[in-house]
């Protein structure tokens, strides 16, 4: 869809230049050498479109989240598909979320993330999904070293579309409950990961620790 | 106003079609200054409970404004975190393209330190149009004091010399709001000190690579273009961004902490202009690794200089003098005749020729570099 959109601005540019170099260029000379010219930076001319079309998929999540130890499955975790955009800046690049969607697991520890293709105005990039799940008392993934996406590369992010277990580590002490909470929550609305922040909030509660501030508009 | 209209417009094309550098991603940032406040890696937390009586250390909550103004009430370990993606703001905070505090992230190790900044292709003649003023090394950019402090630099002072100036403030005005504050500023601040010394681990940063990004989401139809297929190409950027769950964050191997005689002794060779740098220099630049000279053993130098003597970059490749071809590396003795059997990330099995260090020489690294034929 991105790649259609992309090649239909790319003509609506080029169409009238090369009318125009046509239509009013003198010498032959001149006409070949600007043709040529805007030959040569159409590949330019087609990332800065790719990167700018404010039109993006957000990938399916689905699988099933398991004790380590017990195997049994958990339910009521909480899991988030958070999608960045990277952005291409001076300093490298940058990713920040744009969206998210959430869903609790079921009884037989599974999930269900849809696929959503939508328009966004004002965002670039291309926004890729990580999952992020969270159960009070468990290690959080992929934070926690503990946990585990099973067939999936430990170096990599689970695919979208794939049918994935996650395992996750029971914690023991109440330092490792504490570590475990040493994670940047993504910076999107709270009613994107209502039921993620409640449950966090929960865990800093059982701990005896202030949890995190829901702006007043947002609650 | 024309020249600021350049300025942006050369910026403009340059972050549409390639980038500059590669250091990390902001996430990547963020999460290694987590690492560093967590208790079983960092002293902080006890430092804040143990000695300033702030009972809940680094969970304690303070309110402050972010980059864009906007009120926001987190904790001490998030405002650090917050720090290490604010460094790379642009003027608007983040989502900003021109994002220019990124021109003072270099630091080569080998030069006087006023000579030592980012220096390439005339940019800094555009940075000099536009601020009135050259770059300068990351060094100095987040140590010597009012470096960052110039009209021109909307994008704010966060250095070190404001993050003490902060922690001052925040221990001795008299409401809680602007201790508050001053306290979130404090560690936003020490926060994005600590991403320039992060930058520094980045050989990219240390040897003065301006180096085409490889932007890893081109589409499938967009055509490889001979030589532009080193757009595809994964980098020490790359790599650490879609593996951040799996870097060795914890300093729990010998040689992992530095060595505390860095800050004792800050600078081996004083460099006349700076006799009053903060000891903090130390973790950046000893002057101990100087050109002509062997590698130093790493113990004694600085994050910069560690990662330029140690590392090679696609785009200074054998252009420093160290490593060398020569003399540092085993490339004379290579047995071409049996290549390494290594699998690729794309699952495939290659057999190949790698260059490392001789015995005794530089870091331990078993891939300097690829033979390429």
């Amino acid at each position: 869809m991105k790649g259609v959109l992309c090649l239909i601005i790319l003509l609506i540019i080029y169409i009238p230049i090369t009318y125009f170099i046509i239509k009013k260029g003198k010498k032959k000379v001149v006409k070949i050498i600007l043709i040529a010219l805007a030959l040569l930076f159409s590949p330019i001319i087609s990332l800065i479109i790719w990167f700018n079309i404010p039109y993006y998929y957000l990938a399916p999540f689905e699988g099933k989240v398991i004790d380590t130890d017990t195997r049994q499955p958990i339910e009521g975790a909480a899991v988030l598909a958070v999608y960045y955009k990277t952005v291409y800046t001076i300093a490298g690049s940058n990713s920040y979320p744009v969206d998210a969607q959430e869903t609790l697991t079921d009884k037989n520890g599974e999930f269900k993330i849809p696929e959503i293709t939508k328009w966004s105005w004002g965002q670039k990039g291309y926004p890729e999904g990580h999952i992020v799940i969270f159960k009070p008392g468990y290690g959080v993934f992929p934070d926690h070293r503990g946990t585990i996406a099973v067939g999936v590369d430990s170096g990599w992010w689970p695919p979208p579309g794939k049918y994935t277990v996650y395992e996750l580590p029971k914690l023991k002490t109440r330092e490792e409950r504490k570590d475990n909470l040493i994670f940047s929550r993504p910076d999107i609305p709270y009613k994107k990961m209502r039921n993620f922040i409640n449950l966090i909030n929960e865990e800093y509660s059982t701990l005896g620790l202030p949890g995190i501030s829901i702006p007043k508009k947002e609650r | 106003m024309r020249k600021k209209l350049i300025f942006f417009l050369v910026l403009l094309i340059g972050v549409a079609a390639y980038n500059l550098l590669c250091a990390y991603d902001g996430v990547v940032h963020m999460k290694i200054d987590e690492y560093a406040a967590k208790p079983e890696v960092s002293q902080l937390d006890s430092v804040l409970k143990n000695q300033l009586g702030i009972e809940l250390g680094i969970e304690t909550k303070l309110e402050g404004n972010d980059a864009e103004g906007k009120e926001i009430n987190q904790k001490i370990w998030e405002w650090l975190a917050y720090g290490g993606e604010a460094e790379d703001y642009g003027f608007k905070g983040r989502n900003d393209y021109p994002s220019t505090r990124a021109f003072n992230h270099f630091h080569d190790p080998l030069k006087d330190w006023n000579e030592a900044g980012f220096d390439k292709f005339g940019f800094n003649q555009l940075y000099h149009d536009h601020y009135g003023r050259s770059p300068v090394s990351s060094l100095l950019w987040g140590l010597d004091p009012d470096r960052q402090n110039f009209a021109q630099n909307s994008t704010g002072d966060w250095s070190w010399g404001k993050a003490r100036e902060y922690y001052y403030n925040a221990l001795t005005k008299k409401s809680d709001e602007e201790r508050n504050q001053n306290f979130a500023d404090c560690f936003r601040s020490l926060g994005q000190v600590l991403h320039l010394l992060q930058d520094a681990s980045v050989p990219l940063h240390t040897r003065n690579d301006l180096h085409i990004f490889p932007i890893d989401k081109l589409p499938d139809w967009f055509p490889d273009l001979g030589r532009l297929k080193v757009l595809r190409r994964w980098t020490f950027e790359t790599y650490t961004k879609k593996n951040i769950k799996h870097l060795d964050y914890t300093p729990d191997q010998p040689g992992d902490r530095p060595d505390p005689h860095l800050l004792e002794v800050p600078v081996l060779i004083q460099d006349p202009d700076y006799s009053n740098m903060v000891p903090v220099s130390g973790l950046f630049d000893r002057n101990a690794y100087n050109d002509p000279g062997p590698i130093p053993p790493s113990n004694i130098l600085g994050m910069a200089e560690y990662s330029n003597a140690n590392f090679l970059t696609l785009d200074t490749m054998w252009d420093y003098p160290h490593p060398n071809i020569d003399n540092d590396t085993n490339y004379l003795s290579i047995d071409w005749l049996h290549p390494e059997t290594v699998v690729a990330e794309n699952g495939k099995q290659y057999n190949r020729l790698y260059i490392k260090f001789k015995e005794g020489v530089g870091e331990d690294i078993a891939h300097l570099a690829a033979v390429d034929y």
